[in-house]
């Protein structure tokens, strides 16, 4: 008796999952940053064009799923020379890989915030990488979805030749995202 | 010899000083010729690093050097034409003048290149205007006309200097060197 109350609640938690909002956001809703270190110094720059499907619900976190997709070549940091090294074969090799993306399932409560454990697929390499992220609801049923995610680029083959090295340019990078996720983006299950 | 200035003789601080932004303004023009020729990459980062790291020194220098002259008044110049005087005098702030807006423009460059500046990877320091290429653009000239105004000013200056040491005779040159002559 026990256990069929407990498989019943186990079936009731699924259950509720099926109200998990889901979405579908891009630049237009938000923004996709990265932080990156050149010389000791920290400078931004930003992914200008992906989509992000977002499946989550706070109170049923494990049921979130999350499938984001980046434009590599849309990568800007405010200085041609750079984006254009950046776009090159030593950095994104937009030619070859012109997407990136995020793909996980099963986000954990943890503290004030969520976490997520999913794959990072860049430059051909797919690797764990963990989302930080806050949400934030709003009154329509959406909300805003802020993190980051911390990777160390040469994991990722992100800096070929001379750009291994780490003296001059750093390995980690951060990558901050904050998406709102309103009523205009939300998708029928 | 004595850390203050004298009323004939510039004192080891102001000398000091004086003779070790020499030294950093030669450092300072190779480093900035060598990243010049440079395409990007690692090498042109380092050698722009270290452009700005010991900019930023000299910067901070000039400052030190300027507040000190507001409270240890230099010697008095030897007799001379007033023209001379009015000449030397106008060096000599162009030169300080210099000293500050290189290091700034060059620091705004950086800012507006979105390239923030770190002294020597120590500290961030933060940016000065907003990224914007066209910025960029229009500092990078003016920089580079300052810089030669600086190379200008300072061969003015060496040729008044030599100009009072091997002509005039007067001992104006020994007042700023160290190891000349004691009183
Ligand atoms: C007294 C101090 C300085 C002097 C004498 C100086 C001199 C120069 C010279 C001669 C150039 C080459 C200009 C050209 O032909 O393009 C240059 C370039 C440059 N300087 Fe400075 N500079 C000083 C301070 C600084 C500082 C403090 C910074 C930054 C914080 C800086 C950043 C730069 C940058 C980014 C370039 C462009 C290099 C390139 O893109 O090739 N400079 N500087």
């Amino acid at each position: 008796m026990k256990r069929f109350a407990a498989v019943l609640c186990l079936a009731l938690i699924a259950g509720q999952s099926s109200v998990a909002a889901s979405w579908r956001a891009n630049e237009k809703a938000g923004r996709l940053t990265f932080e990156a270190t050149q010389a000791g110094a920290r400078f931004t720059g930003e992914f200008s064009r992906f989509v992000a499907d977002v499946a989550f619900n706070p109170s049923a976190p494990s049921e979130c799923r999350f499938d984001v997709t980046i434009d590599t070549a849309s990568a800007g940091t405010g200085e041609s020379q750079r984006d254009g090294l950046l776009r090159g074969q030593d950095f994104f090799w937009v030619d070859r890989y012109p997407n990136a993306s995020y793909q996980g399932s099963a986000c954990r409560s943890e503290g004030a915030g969520f976490t997520l454990k999913g794959q990072l697929l860049l430059r051909g390499v797919a690797r764990p990488v963990t989302l930080q992220f806050h949400f934030e609801p709003d009154s329509g049923g959406g909300g805003t979805l802020t993190g980051k995610a911390v990777v160390q680029r040469l994991d990722f083959g992100v800096g070929q030749g001379e750009w291994e090295g780490t003296e001059w340019v750093g390995n980690e990078v951060t990558v901050r995202f904050d998406l709102t996720l309103s009523a205009a983006a939300a998708r029928a299950e | 010899m004595q850390l203050t200035n004298t009323a004939n003789r510039y004192g080891l601080v102001p000398q000091s000083l004086h003779w070790v932004v020499v030294v950093l303004l030669i450092v300072q023009f190779l480093l900035a010729e060598a990243a010049d020729d440079l395409p990007l990459g690692v090498d042109k980062l380092a050698m722009l690093a270290r452009h700005k790291s010991v900019g930023l020194s000299i910067l901070l220098i000039a400052l030190v050097r300027v507040a000190w002259r507001l409270f240890d008044r230099p010697p008095a110049p030897p007799p001379m034409p007033s023209w001379q005087r009015l000449a030397a005098g106008l060096t000599h702030w162009g030169m300080y003048a210099v000293l500050f807006a290189l290091p700034l423009t060059g620091w705004m460059m950086s800012s507006a290149a979105n390239y923030p500046v770190s002294w020597w990877g120590l500290i961030q320091l933060p940016d000065l205007v907003v990224p914007s290429e066209s910025l960029e653009e229009i500092l990078h000239e003016v920089h580079e006309v300052l810089a030669g105004t600086l190379l200008f000013l300072a061969a003015l200056h060496v040729v008044a200097a030599l100009k009072h040491q091997f002509l005039d005779r007067d001992g104006l040159m020994r007042r700023m060197l160290p190891w000349v002559g004691r009183e």
